[in-house]
C-alpha cells in the first residue's frame, strides 16, 4: 500500500507548510433540551493545518468532543449545526451521506473513547481491523485480513494472527485501546480524530499508549486530539487550543500556551495539575442551557474586571501571533 | 466452544431440574382441591355414591398417604411409564401425542413465521427509532397487541371465513375427510388462517423485545465506531446492529419455541382445533391428574431442553458467553 | 472472506430455517394423517341424508366406550328402558317388565330376535354379563346397578334382577342419565384389562352403528336391521365446532343442521333467518334458592320461611328469557305430572312486606342503618357459595335475590369455586347456596329423596333431617302402586312445604335451532331432553331437494 493517495478532497497540490487541512468556521451546535436549546458549541473558528498535531482540550461539556464529531459529521439528527467545516473542496456538514462515508475511516479516522464499549463484542478483532479496508475497497479482503495483522504487529500484538480470531473481551483495556489506534490508522488517513484516547488507563499503559501515538503519526499525518489530560497535549501536540463552554478560549503553540498560558482558564487548568500543586479552579462551569452574557468564564475567574460581567470578548491575536479570549489582552 | 464435561455437567443439572419440576408437579397437582371421581359423579347426580368414590381410590392409589403415591410414581416415569388418564383411561402419551401433533400444525410454523417477522420488523423499526415510519408501526403493533387475541379470532372468523368465504369456519378438515381421508391441502385450507392470526400474535410481541434491544444496540459505541469506519447504515444495520440486538432474542424465542407444546386455547377453541391447549383445560377441570402431570411434565421436559439449547445458541452467537472454560 | 460472509450467511441461515419449518410441517401432517386415519378399511361416503350434528370435540367421545364411562356416540348401545318426558318408561332392549310386589324382583322381557350390530344375537347373557363384569372390575359405572343383587337368565329373552333392597324407582335409576348400558359379553369377555381398553368397534344394538372416526369428526350410520323404528336419516356425522358462536355461523352456512343450547338472543336474531327454524324443548333445567338448615340463620324455620317469600320468580325468570317461574315445593310441574301435590302449589308467593312482618316476628329487628339485626343482636349478612354448574344462571338469580335480600336488610356477598368438590364443601359451611340441576332429577317423588337421610345417604345438601320424611322415603322404595306413590308423595311436599329447606325458582328451557332445509321432525315426538336423544333422531325426516 502506498504511502501517498489522491484522496476526495484532492489535497496533493498544495504546499504543506501553508495548507490547511481542514477549516472550522463559524461552528454552532445546538441541542434541543426540556430546558431549552443547549448551545454545546459556539462559534468555533479553527483551522487544522496539514502534518500538524493539534490538541483541543478543556474538562467534559466545554465542546470539544462534539466539535470532533462534527469534524466526522457523527453529530445525532436531533443536532441543529451552523456554520462550515471546510475540507479540500467539500463543506463536511452539508456534504451528501455517500461523500461522509467515503471520507471516513479512509480520510478522517477516528480513534474513540471508551475503549471498552468501542468495540463490536461479538465481531473478531481480525474483523473489525480490516473492515475499512474492505469497505473502501483499498484492497481484497484476504489482503486486508494480512494488512490488519500487520498493523496489529506493528501496534504491540505478540502473536498478531492469534489476536486477530479473538473477540474484544479477551483483551485488557490498553489492547483495546490499540485495537482502537489500528482500526483508525489502518486506511493510513490524513487527520485522525482522537477522543481521549488515554481515558481510563493506568500511569503505564497511558504512557505506552501515548509512544505509540507519537509514534504512528508521522510524515504528512495530521492529529486531532481531542482530551482533558494536559500532560499528553503536552506530549502529543505541536498546538493547543482551550475549550471553555463552548468556545476556544486560547490557542497556540503547545509549548508557549503550556509554560505561559494566558487565559485565566489555562492558568488556572495547569495550576490544577498535581505536579502544580493541585489548585482547582473554584466553581462550576456556567451550563450551556444558560450561558452568562458577558465572558463565559467570569464568575471563576480571580482577575476578573467590571466590563467582564456584561461584555463577551473576542478570540483576539497577540503581538506573538497566539490567540486569546480575554479582556486582559486587548 | 463447548466442552464435553461442561456439557455433561449442564446435563445432570437439566436431569436435577427435571426431578424438580416433577416433584412440584406431582405435589401442587395432588394439593389441588377437588378430585377426578367426585367431580364426575356429581356432574351426572346430586348424590355422592361413597362406596364408589373409595372404590376408586384403592384402584388408583390414591388412598396411599401422598409420599408413598409419590415414590410409585416416580419410579413409573422413570421406568417410562407415564400411566393412563383417569377420564379417558387412555396411556397419557398418546393421548398428549394425539393432540399435540395437531396444536404443532398450527403453531410450528406460527411460531417460526412470529418470530422471523417479528424480529425483522422489530429491528427495522428500533433502527428507525423516532422516525415517522416507526411511529405508525410502532402503534399498529399497540393497537393489535392491546385487544385480546380471541376478539381478533372471532373477527376473522366472522369477515374471512363467514362472510368472504375465504376460509372454512374452523375444524381440522372438511366433512370429505370421511369419505376420501385427510388431504394436506384440505388441511393446510384450515390451518391457513389461525396461522395467519398466530403469526400476527407473536410477531408483536418479538417485534417490542426486538424493537427495544435495537433502539439499546444502536446508542452504543461501537455502532458509532462504525459509522466512523465510513460504513453506511445499511451495512451498519445489518453486520454490527443485528447480531447484537438478537442476543436477547435467543433466549426468548428458544422458550416461545418450547411453549408450542402447552398450546393456545383461545385459537384452539375459536378455530374448532381441539389441540393440546383443549386437552390441557379439559385435563384440569376434570382433575384427571395423570393426564396433568404427563402434560407438565413434558412441558418442564422441553423446558429445560430449550435452556440447553438457548445456552448453547446464546454461546455460538456471543463469545462473551463462553462455556466450559476457566474464564 | 470472512466480512462479506457474514450477510451471506444471515440469508442462508433464514433459507435453511424456512425449509426446516416446511419439512416439519409436513413431517407433522403426515404424522397426523397416519395417525388417525380411519381405522375401518371400508370408508363410506357421507350421503347429503347424514344429520350433521356439532359437537365439542369428537375425539374425546370416541376414548371410552359405555362400559367405562357415559357419553358413547349417541345411539350406538341401549339400555332396557328409556324414560319419556311425561314420566313413562317407553321400550328398549326390554319389551315389557313386572316387578313383584316388595319391589325386590324385577322381570324384564327382551325384544325378541335382536342382534349385535356385527350379528351376533343379543340375549339375556348379555344382560347378565354387563352386571357382573362391571361389578368384577369395579368399574365406576356399576354405580348405576349398585342396588342390584344378582341377575338371572331363565331364558335367552328373560333377564330377571334380584335387589338387595326394595326399590320401586329401580327403573328410574336404570333410564335415566347415564342410565345403564348393555355392552356385549362377546367383545367384553376376552378384554382383560377394561379400564384401559380402548373399544374401536363400539358394537351396540342401537339404531345407529358406528362408522369411522375422522379427525373433527364421528360417523354413524343407520342399523337397517334394527329391532325397532328404522330411523330414516342414512346416518350422523357428528362434528367438533368447539365453540357456540362458531356453531351458529355454521348453522346459517348450511355447515350442520342443528345447533342446540342457544341463548334467547341468538334465538331471536335468527328469527328472520327463512331456512331455520327456532323450538324450545320446555324444563330442561332448573335453579333453587336452597338452605343449609344447619347453618344460622338458615337454621332458623322462621328465617327460611320468611325468605320463601322474597325470592322473586317471575323476575328472576324474565332474566333468564326462557322458562317459568317455579310454585311448587319442590316438582316441576311440567314433568312431574299428578305427583305433584295441588295443596303445595303456590305456597311460596312473592310478598315482601309479608317477609319482613315474618322476620320481625321471629325476633330480627332492623337498626338505624336499615341492617336486619338477627336474634343474636348481630347484623345478618349471608355469603352464597357458587359452583360451575348453574353457569351464568347463578348470577341472574343472585342478581335478583341481592335487590330484594338487600332491601330486607341483608347484604349478599358471593364467593366461586370452579371445583365441585371444593363447592360440595363450601356448600356446608354457608347457610344459603344456590344449585342448579337437570329436571330429570326432579320428576319423582323419589327425587325428593335428595332431602332424606337414609342408610344410602348419610347426608345431604341440606343438611336437613326430618325423621317422618326419612321414613316417608324409606317407604317410598318399597311402594309399587301409583296411587300409593302418590299419597306418599303429598305427605313428602306438605313436609317440604312446612319446612322450607329449598324455594325453587325458575325452571329452564333448552331453545334449539335447525335448518328447516334438511331435517324435519326435531320438535315432533314424546319431547326428549336432548337433541341427541335416540328417539328424536329416529324421528327425524329428511326433506326432499326440490
Amino acid at each position: 500500500m502506498s504511502e501517498t493517495k489522491g484522496g476526495v478532497a484532492g489535497v496533493q497540490e498544495q504546499t504543506r507548510s501553508v495548507r490547511e487541512l481542514i477549516c472550522i468556521s463559524g461552528l454552532k451546535v445546538i441541542f434541543s433540551s426540556r430546558s431549552g436549546p443547549v448551545r454545546a458549541v459556539d462559534s468555533v473558528d479553527l483551522a487544522i493545518r496539514e502534518g500538524e498535531r493539534i490538541g483541543l482540550i478543556g474538562e467534559s461539556g466545554s465542546g470539544k468532543t462534539v466539535t470532533g464529531m462534527a469534524i466526522l459529521g457523527l453529530l445525532p439528527v436531533n443536532a441543529v449545526i451552523i456554520g462550515k467545516i471546510r475540507y479540500g473542496d467539500y463543506d463536511l456538514l452539508t456534504a451528501p451521506d455517500r461523500t461522509l462515508q467515503q471520507i471516513r475511516g479512509n480520510e478522517i479516522a477516528m480513534i474513540s473513547q471508551n475503549s471498552g464499549s468501542s468495540l463490536n463484542p461479538v465481531m473478531k478483532i481480525g474483523d473489525q481491523v480490516a473492515e475499512p479496508l474492505v469497505i473502501h475497497r483499498i484492497c481484497s479482503v484476504p489482503d486486508a485480513h494480512r494488512e490488519a495483522i500487520r498493523i496489529l504487529a506493528e501496534l504491540g500484538f505478540d502473536d498478531p494472527e492469534q489476536a486477530a480470531t479473538r473477540y474484544p473481551h479477551e483483551f485488557s483495556g490498553g489492547m483495546r485501546e490499540r485495537i482502537l489506534i489500528a482500526i483508525a490508522l489502518v486506511c493510513r488517513p490524513h487527520l485522525i480524530v482522537a477522543d481521549e484516547p488515554t481515558a481510563g488507563l493506568d500511569a503505564q499503559v497511558r504512557a505506552r499508549i501515548l509512544k505509540l501515538i507519537t509514534s504512528q503519526i508521522s510524515g504528512n499525518r495530521t492529529l486531532f486530539l481531542i482530551t482533558h489530560d494536559l500532560g499528553a497535549a503536552s506530549y502529543l501536540c505541536d498546538r493547543i487550543a482551550v475549550m471553555y463552554a463552548g468556545e476556544i478560549v486560547e490557542c497556540g503553540p503547545a509549548k508557549d500556551v503550556l509554560s505561559l498560558p494566558l487565559h485565566p482558564y489555562t492558568q488556572g487548568l495547569i495550576a490544577s495539575l498535581p505536579s502544580a500543586g493541585l489548585h482547582p479552579i473554584p466553581g462550576m462551569s456556567p451550563s450551556p442551557a444558560s450561558l452568562p452574557r458577558g465572558c463565559r468564564f467570569c464568575e471563576r475567574c480571580p482577575a476578573v474586571l467590571d466590563r467582564c460581567d456584561c461584555d463577551h470578548p473576542e478570540l483576539v491575536f497577540t503581538e506573538s501571533g497566539r490567540q486569546v479570549r480575554c479582556f486582559h489582552y486587548d | 466452544m463447548i466442552s464435553g464435561k461442561y456439557l455433561l455437567q449442564r446435563l445432570c443439572y437439566s436431569g436435577a431440574s427435571f426431578i424438580v419440576c416433577l416433584t412440584i408437579t406431582f405435589f401442587l397437582l395432588h394439593l389441588m382441591p377437588g378430585d377426578y371421581i367426585s367431580n364426575y359423579l356429581l356432574s351426572l347426580s346430586n348424590t355422592l355414591p361413597k362406596e364408589i368414590v373409595d372404590q376408586f381410590r384403592e384402584q388408583f392409589g390414591l388412598n396411599l398417604p401422598l409420599t408413598q403415591q409419590y415414590v410409585l410414581y416416580l419410579g413409573n416415569i422413570l421406568h417410562g411409564q407415564w400411566g393412563y388418564s383417569y377420564a379417558y383411561g387412555q396411556p397419557v402419551l398418546s393421548m398428549i401425542f394425539g393432540k399435540l401433533c395437531w396444536s404443532l400444525v398450527l403453531l410450528v410454523p406460527a411460531t417460526i413465521l412470529g418470530i422471523l417477522i417479528g424480529t425483522v420488523i422489530g429491528a427495522w423499526s428500533g433502527w428507525k427509532s423516532g422516525g415517522k415510519k416507526d411511529f405508525a408501526v410502532f402503534n399498529v403493533m399497540i393497537v393489535i397487541r392491546a385487544i385480546p387475541e380471541f376478539w381478533w379470532a372471532i373477527m376473522a372468523v366472522m369477515i374471512f371465513a363467514f362472510y368472504l368465504q375465504w376460509f372454512p369456519l374452523g375444524g381440522y378438515a372438511s366433512i370429505s375427510v370421511l369419505s376420501t381421508g385427510l388431504d394436506f391441502f384440505d388441511v393446510l385450507h384450515h390451518a391457513l388462517l389461525p396461522i395467519i392470526l398466530m403469526t400476527f400474535f407473536i410477531a408483536t410481541g418479538n417485534y417490542y423485545v426486538m424493537r427495544n434491544s435495537m433502539i439499546a444496540v444502536i446508542g452504543e459505541d461501537y455502532i458509532t465506531t462504525a459509522r466512523a469506519k465510513g460504513l453506511d447504515e445499511r451495512t451498519i444495520l445489518w453486520r454490527h446492529a443485528l447480531k447484537n440486538a438478537l442476543l436477547p432474542m435467543v433466549t426468548i424465542t428458544t422458550f416461545q419455541c418450547a411453549g408450542i407444546i402447552m398450546g393456545n386455547i383461545f385459537i384452539e377453541t375459536v378455530f374448532s382445533w381441539p389441540g393440546i391447549g383443549y386437552l390441557t383445560t379439559q385435563a384440569l377441570t376434570n382433575r384427571d391428574l395423570p393426564l396433568l402431570e404427563g402434560i407438565f411434565l413434558l412441558d418442564s421436559l422441553i423446558t429445560i431442553g430449550a435452556m440447553l439449547v438457548a445456552d448453547i445458541l446464546s454461546s455460538a452467537i456471543d463469545p462473551r458467553i463462553r462455556m466450559g472454560t476457566d474464564e | 472472506m470472512k466480512i462479506t460472509l457474514h450477510m451471506r450467511t444471515h440469508r442462508t441461515g433464514l433459507f435453511c430455517v424456512l425449509c426446516v419449518s416446511f419439512l416439519l410441517i409436513s413431517c407433522f401432517f403426515s404424522g397426523c394423517t397416519t395417525s388417525t386415519a380411519p381405522k375401518n378399511a371400508t370408508m363410506t361416503r357421507v350421503s347429503v341424508s347424514d344429520v350433521i350434528i356439532p359437537v365439542e370435540d369428537t375425539t374425546s367421545i370416541t376414548y371410552t366406550s359405555s362400559m367405562q364411562k357415559a357419553g358413547t356416540p349417541t345411539g350406538i348401545m341401549e339400555g332396557l328402558v328409556i324414560k319419556d318426558r311425561d314420566g313413562k318408561f317407553d321400550p328398549a332392549l326390554a319389551e315389557s317388565w313386572n316387578v313383584s310386589d316388595d319391589a325386590k324382583t324385577w322381570t324384564f322381557h327382551l325384544a325378541k330376535n335382536t342382534t349385535w350390530n356385527d350379528g351376533i344375537p343379543f340375549t339375556c347373557a348379555d344382560v347378565k354379563f354387563t352386571n357382573d363384569y362391571m361389578k368384577k372390575n369395579n368399574l365406576t359405572m356399576g354405580y348405576v346397578l349398585k342396588d342390584v343383587q344378582s341377575i338371572d337368565c331363565p331364558d335367552d329373552n328373560t333377564a330377571v334382577f334380584h335387589l338387595k333392597t326394595s326399590y320401586s324407582f329401580f327403573l328410574d335409576q336404570i333410564s335415566r342419565q347415564p342410565g345403564l348400558s348393555i355392552s356385549p359379553k362377546h367383545i367384553w369377555e376376552n378384554v382383560t384389562d377394561p379400564q384401559h381398553y380402548q373399544d374401536t368397534q363400539f358394537v351396540g344394538t342401537g339404531p345407529f352403528v358406528y362408522v369411522q372416526t375422522a379427525p373433527g369428526y364421528v360417523q354413524l350410520k343407520r342399523n337397517d336391521n334394527y329391532y325397532g323404528k328404522v330411523p330414516e336419516v342414512t346416518g350422523i356425522v357428528l362434528k367438533t365446532i368447539s365453540n357456540a358462536d362458531s356453531q351458529v355461523l355454521a348453522l346459517k352456512n348450511g355447515e350442520i343442521d342443528v345447533v342446540t343450547d342457544i341463548t334467547p338472543t341468538v334465538a331471536q336474531s335468527l328469527a328472520g333467518e327463512k331456512k331455520i327454524s327456532v323450538y324450545s324443548i320446555n324444563d330442561t333445567g332448573a335453579y333453587e334458592v336452597a338452605f343449609n338448615t344447619a347453618q344460622y340463620p338458615a337454621n332458623l324455620s322462621a328465617f327460611r320461611h320468611a325468605m320463601s317469600h322474597a325470592v322473586d320468580r317471575e323476575t328472576i325468570s324474565s332474566i333468564f328469557g326462557t322458562g317459568r317461574p317455579t310454585n311448587t315445593t319442590f316438582l316441576i310441574t311440567g314433568l312431574a305430572g299428578n305427583y305433584v301435590n295441588p295443596a303445595d302449589v303456590g305456597m311460596y308467593d312473592y310478598n315482601l312486606t309479608k317477609a319482613q312482618e315474618m322476620l320481625a316476628i321471629a325476633g330480627f329487628t332492623r337498626n338505624s342503618d336499615g341492617k336486619l339485626i338477627g336474634p343474636d343482636g348481630k347484623p345478618v349478612s349471608i355469603t352464597i357459595p357458587l359452583g360451575s354448574k348453574g353457569g351464568s344462571g347463578n348470577q341472574k338469580v343472585i342478581a335478583v335475590l341481592k335487590n330484594d335480600w338487600g332491601s330486607l336488610g341483608i347484604p349478599i356477598t358471593t364467593v366461586s369455586y370452579d371445583d365441585q368438590t371444593q363447592y360440595r364443601k363450601a356448600v356446608n359451611q354457608y347457610p344459603v347456596f344456590i344449585d342448579a340441576f337437570p329436571v330429570t332429577l326432579h320428576d319423582d317423588p323419589d327425587a325428593l329423596g335428595n332431602f332424606a337421610v337414609t342408610p344410602l345417604q348419610e347426608t345431604n345438601y341440606y343438611n336437613y333431617n326430618n325423621n317422618e320424611y326419612n321414613a316417608l322415603v324409606a317407604q317410598l322404595r318399597n311402594t309399587t302402586d301409583r296411587a300409593d306413590l302418590m299419597k306418599i308423595g303429598y305427605r313428602m311436599q306438605d313436609i317440604l312445604a312446612q319446612d322450607v329447606p329449598t324455594v325453587p325458582a325458575v325452571t329452564t328451557d333448552t331453545l334449539v335451532a335447525y335448518r328447516n332445509d334438511r331435517f324435519t321432525g326435531w320438535d315432533v315426538g314424546p319431547g326428549f331432553h336432548s337433541i341427541t336423544d335416540p328417539r328424536v333422531l329416529e324421528n327425524l325426516t329428511p326433506v326432499q331437494a326440490s
